[in-house]
């Protein structure tokens, strides 16, 4: 039995060929030599003024820091330098390079629309922890709420958009449209957030204990 | 070692997931797993070659939506068994035992890397290098974790390397074992050891605060002033030997930087679990 019908190449050569071209803060262009990505606000800027590389690789030193120096731990977070273009001949290279700028955003919008990935509530996300995060699964529906808000925030923080509820059945009603909007432009592939990552459980642990603290817990 | 029924043949057809620890805060952490990936990529030997990490991405819940194949490798480079091998990245990747079918898939979650008898040959390989042109009895191998606090057996993995070192012939004055936090303690170094040269290999995944910072405060390299090593990095490796002690000391970065650590990779792949039932259909 196979999982898939179509490699995940092959699913990415599809959307190319519907048009699609955006992904979080890249913009992939058709050029002579097959493709080349860029940062969207890079995306008329003459190519002259714009550093070249050639391997799939170099989009994982791109994207590791900011503009400031910074280290990205989150791939996600809207602040992917400027002033590259990335020339690949291949879609193959090109699937390459954009796990590398958006891990797993191919795959997981793949398994998603077609069925096959399963988004973790936020609080099942917190109920399974262990160790020091354990404390997470002590954190409420409204805890949830605020924590997400302010962790996963769409304008500064991370441009993934959530495909998990506050728990089954309960949706999140306090985050702006884009973060839960699973389908934004025909032309735009979202990166999908289907289960929390350890950043928000870091600060879920974080609020809990603050509160638990000011509580006198 | 390899058997018989999970060839290389499988490999071919087949998707290697490499699993590492990464960090959020420092940017190294994760570079030697790219490292092993790039060159296990290089060699062809998969179909596909993937990394997933617990504090960057790709997450472990995400990694196997990356992949094609129906058939996959799953090794932890971690340096030894605990806590993140058998509650974490089992729970994370939803597996079921040591061979896990699920969605059409076979999944083999194989050994730590830190585990593997191997380690012992790039252990040889890396005291050889750093202090060139010294004859072996005239070297104190000194072996450091981090000991206690971590919920890992990285101390039973280290006194294993220990034993197979002395019986391995390389023909060491002595190799003994070392921990930041608890006896013997490497801050005791010179104590523990008698040899004229002292080599000291950290017996971690990556280099970072650890290797940086800490272990050379320990040893007495530099001062106690934060930062200002993590600021030079790779520095600290770079001004061997150092005069300390009355002896001559080589400080090596982490073992887990080693190129070689992709072969035991490979190693562990070769070890993989079997099957103990036939698939599900
Ligand atoms: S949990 Fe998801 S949406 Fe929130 S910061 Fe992490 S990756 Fe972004």
């Amino acid at each position: 039995m196979t999982l898939h019908t179509k490699s995940l190449t092959e699913e990415l050569a599809d959307w190319l060929a519907q048009g699609g071209r955006r992904i979080g803060e890249i913009v992939i262009l058709p050029s002579a030599e097959g493709w080349e990505v860029r940062h969207v606000d890079d995306a008329e800027s003459p190519a002259t003024s714009l550093t070249a590389h050639k391997t799939p690789e170099a989009a994982r030193e791109i994207s590791k820091y900011d503009a400031a120096g910074q280290y990205r731990p989150l791939k996600g977070a809207p602040n992917l330098v400027h002033g590259w273009r990335l020339i690949l001949d291949t879609t193959a290279s090109l699937r390459d390079a954009l796990d590398f700028f958006y891990p797993a955003a191919l795959g997981n919008w793949v398994a998603f629309t077609q069925g096959r990935a399963t988004p973790s509530p936020i609080r099942e996300t917190f109920a399974r922890q262990t160790g020091m995060y354990r404390i997470t699964g002590l954190l409420d529906e409204d805890d949830c709420r605020a924590v997400v808000a302010d962790n996963c925030a769409y304008a500064t923080n991370c441009r993934r958009r959530i495909a998990w509820p506050v728990a089954a059945g309960v949706p999140f009603d306090n985050l702006p449209p884009e973060k839960t909007n699973l389908e934004p432009a025909p032309d735009e592939m979202p990166v999908l957030c289907l289960h929390a990552c350890s950043l928000l459980v870091a600060s879920a642990r974080t609020y809990i204990k603050k509160k638990r603290a000011a509580a006198g817990q | 070692m390899a058997d018989s029924s999970v060839s290389s043949s499988t490999w071919r057809d087949a998707a290697l997931v490499i699993l590492g620890h990464g960090s959020t805060q420092n940017p190294d952490s994760s570079t030697p797993t790219w490292q092993h990936a790039d060159e296990l990529r290089r060699r062809g030997l998969f179909r596909e070659v993937q990394c997933a990490f617990w504090k960057e991405e790709p997450g472990f819940r995400e990694v196997m939506h990356m992949i094609d194949s129906d058939h996959v490798f799953v090794v932890p480079n971690f340096i030894s068994e605990g806590y993140f091998t058998r509650d974490v990245l089992p729970r994370e990747l939803e597996l079921q035992g040591p061979v896990t079918h699920a969605g059409g898939r076979t999944i083999r979650y194989c050994d730590p890397v830190g585990i593997h008898p191997s380690m012992t040959r790039l252990l040889l390989k890396r005291a050889a290098e750093i202090a060139p042109g010294v004859p072996p009895s005239e070297i104190s191998l000194v072996i450091v974790g981090h000991g206690t606090s971590l919920n890992e057996n990285s101390t039973a993995a280290i006194k294993s390397q220990v034993e197979l070192i002395r019986a391995s012939g390389a023909g060491f004055g002595e190799v003994v074992d070392a921990y930041m936090e608890e006896e013997p303690l490497v801050a005791r170094w010179d104590e523990l050891t008698t040899a004229p040269n002292v080599v000291v290999v950290p017996f971690f995944i990556a280099d970072g605060l650890h290797s940086y910072e800490d272990i050379p405060v320990l040893l007495g390299l530099t001062e106690n002033s934060p930062g200002a090593i993590s600021a030079n990095q790779g520095e600290v490796f770079r001004r061997n030997p150092y005069a300390l002690r009355g002896r001559q000391l080589f400080y090596s970065a982490a073992i887990g930087t080693d190129e070689l650590m992709a072969d035991v990779i490979m190693d562990q792949v070769a070890a993989a679990p079997q099957e103990s039932t036939s698939p599900a259909a």
